[in-house]
């Protein structure tokens, strides 16, 4: 089932174009990661979507229109920065969120418990770290059971530590059903977590699809030797390696599907090449993010 | 809508600021006329004691010209208050996120305002009560509510004041730059604009700026007394025709809920 789709969306602002005719669609129970550099759109697109923005032109809809304008109340949703009353506690914070979403049902004592807040639930919400306030952030995202959850940057500004229980409470969510959207900067939980990418500069998209579609085939390669002129030589040879990256002790490079880091080594042993390093690993999303951005 | 309202008190019950005014205003409110008992032991002539401030019928003027100073100032800062905080807070944003429409947001404040004043002109309605009970030598009912409408224009000074507050709120924002606006309009800017507009017209027109109007529900009692006097200084009244205050009053409430309307609406949450 379609539960959201946004057709030539475009956003100015004065002569900038945030947006340029963004087109989308999301599925349910997917999870979507929306990947793009600093200032691409993504909040920008999160915001329209979300009724907050007002768009230049283009439109979307959310569950095909069933819920009319109230269709926040079927979304949780987190923008930039977690927003909260400063002087409430946490359960304080909760209980306003449940009015807005006339829900009243919701099990706060485990939601807190989830995010790992419970034995802060008395204090201040001013008085929290930043990683505190993200997890609050995500506690009032699950009010009211949405069928969809929003993540703008969820981690961002985290210490590691802070990182990893975001991350533990994501995939928790991720698990659970719902249709997920995230904008995110951590390529590795993207590729973890999310079933489906969104790669947008500049306001415009730049690829979409399943993560598996996004990521090429090809095969990344390390390998170093002593003698590292020579064996720049020999890959440059074959037409099955491209992309090489060396520096002075160590050679980066990518290899089209069908052959394996064996080849190389035997190529490299029999031209009196002796390797020191050789790794090979498939493409991570985070290489397959700049070369589409880059180019 | 109560349910509006309900969410507006769980956000507002533990917030220093906005008890701290409620309370200094429902302290002052019966207490602030009082303090001439102890100060103003030298009387201008026309006064033939203080007990004019406390007695049947005139404490509802007197009362009524302390609190409209106390509504200007505790109630117009509260409402800026709850208004922009929500802004610089961003829970403004949030809360439309989290499911309000605009709309509803809008509502919410506005039923905030519209109670506000409500419960201003019942406590201005039982403190004048009490006090003019205390001090009025054999009072009876009659003699009590003789002042016909002090209520009524009560509540639309109140009204008159706080939308104000929140079409300045609306218009810029912040909590600063509000303030400073709303504040130095009422004090400094209009009366020189009045002051302007009788330079170059000098007649009952003047009276008709909004703060100046809206004041004139709960005027300074005196002038009531000296109208007559300064009618003969300058040919028309200081104070607007009583018809006058009340359509005016109306006219301007709603000009500033719909202005504040279409400024909520336009501007990106």
């Amino acid at each position: 089932m379609n539960v959201l789709k946004i057709n030539n969306l475009t956003k100015d602002y004065g002569k900038l174009r945030a947006l340029d005719h963004l087109t989308m669609e999301i599925e349910s129970g997917n999870i979507y990661g929306l990947l793009g550099p600093n200032g691409s759109g993504k909040t920008t697109t999160l915001g329209i979507i979300l009724g907050i923005l007002s768009q230049s032109s283009g439109d979307f809809e959310w569950f095909s229109g069933q819920y009319g304008e109230k269709y926040r109340m079927k979304i949780g949703a987190i923008l930039e920065t977690p927003n909260f009353y400063p002087y409430l506690n946490a359960e304080q914070n909760l209980n306003i969120v449940q009015q807005i979403k006339h829900s009243y049902n919701d099990d706060i004592e485990s939601l807190l418990k989830m995010v790992n807040l419970h034995h802060r639930k008395q204090s201040k919400f001013r008085a929290y770290s930043l990683g505190m306030k993200q997890r609050l952030a995500i506690a009032a995202t699950m009010i009211g059971q949405p069928e969809v959850v929003i993540f703008d940057e969820p981690t961002n500004g985290l210490d590691p530590e802070g990182i990893a229980e975001v991350r533990n409470i994501l995939h928790r969510v991720a698990d659970s059903g719902k249709t997920v959207i995230m904008a995110s900067h951590l390529l590795d939980e993207v590729e973890k977590i999310c079933s489906h990418v969104a790669i947008i500069k500049n306001g415009k998209m730049l690829a979409t699809g399943p993560v598996g579609s996004i990521l090429n085939n090809d095969i990344t390669l390390e390998v170093a030797s002593e003698n590292i002129g020579q064996l720049n030589d020999l890959l440059l040879s074959l037409n099955w390696i491209h992309s090489i990256k060396s520096n002075n002790h160590l050679i980066e490079c990518q290899m089209t599907e069908g052959h394996s880091s064996r080849e190389i080594n035997a190529l490299a042993y029999n031209s009196g090449i002796i390797l020191t390093h050789l790794v090979s690993r498939k493409r991570k999303l985070e290489e397959e993010f700049l070369q589409i951005t880059q180019n | 809508m109560l349910q509006l309202l309900k969410t507006e008190y769980l956000k507002f019950k533990n917030n220093n600021t906005i008890i701290l005014l409620v309370v200094l205003y429902i302290l002052l409110m019966p207490f602030v006329i009082l303090t001439g008992k102890s100060i103003l032991t030298d009387l201008p002539p026309a006064f033939p004691s203080t007990s004019v401030f406390y007695e049947f019928p005139t404490v509802w003027d007197y009362q009524g010209y302390a609190g409209s100073w106390l509504t200007f100032f505790f109630l117009g800062f509260l409402v800026l208050h709850m208004f922009t905080s929500e802004v610089s807070y961003k829970t403004m944003r949030q809360n439309i996120i989290t499911g309000y429409t605009k709309k509803e947001y809008f509502l919410a404040k506005l039923g905030v305002i519209i109670t506000i004043s409500i419960l201003s002109t019942v406590l201005y309605f039982i403190s004048s009560l009490v006090l003019g009970m205390f001090h009025t030598p054999g009072w009876d009912w009659s003699l009590a509510i003789d002042n016909n409408y002090a209520c009524l224009r009560y509540f639309l000074m109140s009204m008159g004041y706080l939308t104000f507050a929140f079409l300045i709120a609306n218009l810029f924002r912040t909590g600063g730059l509000s303030m400073f606006f709303y504040f130095a309009y009422g004090l400094v800017l209009e009366p020189i604009i009045k002051g302007i507009h009788g330079y170059f017209l000098r007649n009952s027109s003047m009276n008709l700026w909004p703060m100046n109007l809206i004041e004139d529900n709960m005027p300074f009692p005196l002038f009531k007394t000296s109208n007559e006097f300064i009618k003969t200084q300058s040919d028309f009244e200081m104070l607007n025709a009583t018809s006058t205050i009340y359509i005016g009053s109306i006219i301007y409430i709603a000009l500033f809920i719909y202005l504040s309307w279409l400024l909520f609406m336009k501007k990106d949450v």
